[in-house]
């Protein structure tokens, strides 16, 4: 695998997508997510390891990744809308 | 897509002029117009006479969304009450009320409170609640099942009769997975399978739920994903009528004896199926806003097979 690209620990969320689908980051990397639809969107860890509320238009939530890993989430209003966080 | 999903309503057993016929019995004082394979109605101003017994009508209300300020429509709370009148405006009066969801829009605070409120305006005796995913996914339904819960173990899965029609409410917003669909799950499908176990066949069927137990759109989740399972219990009857919300849109789709009815919310319209990068909120030009806003009507006359469905949108 290539090495990760220096990545802009941002993540936005338009049309029902979360872009980029696959962001990775290096340990201790605080990822922000950013709201840009008018439907209120969630991200949510599969494996329950964070949880924002819902995202109204503009709204953003952060979380600090401390441990490497692959964290996969998805959106609890529009579940086909899923991506992950790679922490290395 | 296939134009079956956007097509006309199909009367069962009966050619167009019986079918408007029938609608005009129903509803008498109402002018009945047919545009663009949707059925409008507007007042005459006329009293309505006296529906015969064991006919009936109720209306159908869908997503009104309220805490919704977004561009498409920051005024969700004033199209309500535009909806609630034409709810007391249609004849003959609706005997009783379903919301097919999203009461909410993202489970808001206070507004659950508000369209409870709003919907003590409504002429229309008890409303029958379903839930749409923005009333249930923040706390997996607690608060929704809290107010509305009905049914077995407070599920909000519930049926009921009324004078002669089976009622089934459905739930299939909850337990969403990554990258799935919605479901109605086994546990709420084998409750289904008891529920219309003792119902004679030619007893008339109502089904209503949030998202479409048809596969309108699965690309961007309007489809139910054991949906099939579900109406599978129901093939056996002759006239199933199944009402849902969450498009935002009329829509219609005849499979056998099923009747599927996608309807307006009273909040926003969203784009047509693939006609845009994702669904959600349309902005369309203000002088266009009301015409894809609305409420409907469903009247059941006694003794024919399938029930009328009547869109009355805002303008």
């Amino acid at each position: 695998m290539a090495a990760p690209a220096p990545a802009k620990p941002l993540v936005e969320i338009k049309h029902h997508k979360y872009v980029p689908d696959t962001l990775t980051v290096p340990v201790g990397t605080k990822v922000t997510w950013i709201n840009r639809d008018d439907d209120v969107h969630t991200v949510i860890s599969t494996a329950e390891k964070f949880r924002s509320r819902g995202m109204d238009t503009d709204e953003q939530f952060s979380q600090t990744f401390t441990t490497p890993g692959t964290y996969e989430y998805f959106c609890t209003l529009h579940p086909l809308m899923k991506a992950k966080v790679i922490v290395k | 897509m296939s134009d079956e999903n956007t097509g006309q309503i199909v009367p069962d057993g009966m050619d167009r002029r019986g079918f408007l016929h029938c609608l005009a019995w129903a509803g008498t004082g109402v002018l009945w117009t047919v545009s663009g394979g949707v059925l409008s109605s507007a007042r005459l101003g006329e009293a309505a006479e006296t529906p015969t017994a064991g006919s009936f009508s109720f209306a159908q209300i869908s997503d009104t969304h309220i805490g919704f300020k977004g561009a498409a429509n920051p005024e969700a709370m004033a199209t309500l009450g535009e909806s609630i009148a034409r709810i007391n405006a249609l004849t003959p009066a609706p005997e009783f009320l379903i919301h097919t969801g999203d009461i909410s829009h993202a489970q808001k605070p206070g507004a659950f409170d508000a369209v409870t409120e709003a919907l003590k305006g409504a002429k229309a005796g008890k409303v029958f609640y379903t839930p749409g995913e923005n009333d249930v996914f923040e706390d997996g339904g607690k608060e929704y099942l809290g107010r509305y819960g009905v049914g077995p173990s407070h599920t909000g899965w519930q049926s009921f009769d009324y004078k002669g029609v089976h009622f089934i409410g459905l739930v299939n917003v909850l337990n969403y997975k990554a990258g799935g669909l919605g479901s109605l799950g086994t546990e709420q499908i084998e409750w289904l399978e008891k529920d219309v176990a003792g119902l004679s066949s030619s007893t008339p069927i109502v089904v209503f739920a949030h998202v479409p137990l048809w596969a309108v759109y699965p690309k961007w989740g309007w489809t139910t994903a054991d949906a099939g399972q579900g109406l599978g219990y129901l093939k056996r009857f002759g006239s199933v009528t199944v009402l849902n919300g969450h498009i935002h849109q009329v829509m219609q789709k005849v499979e056998g004896n099923i009747t599927f009815h996608s309807a307006l919310s009273t909040a926003f319209p969203q784009p047509k199926p693939g006609m845009a990068e994702g669904p959600g909120p349309l902005k369309v030009p203000a002088d266009q806003l009301r015409g894809m806003l609305g409420v409907r009507q469903v009247n059941y006359v006694q003794g024919q097979g399938r029930l009328a469905v009547v869109e009355s949108p805002l303008a």
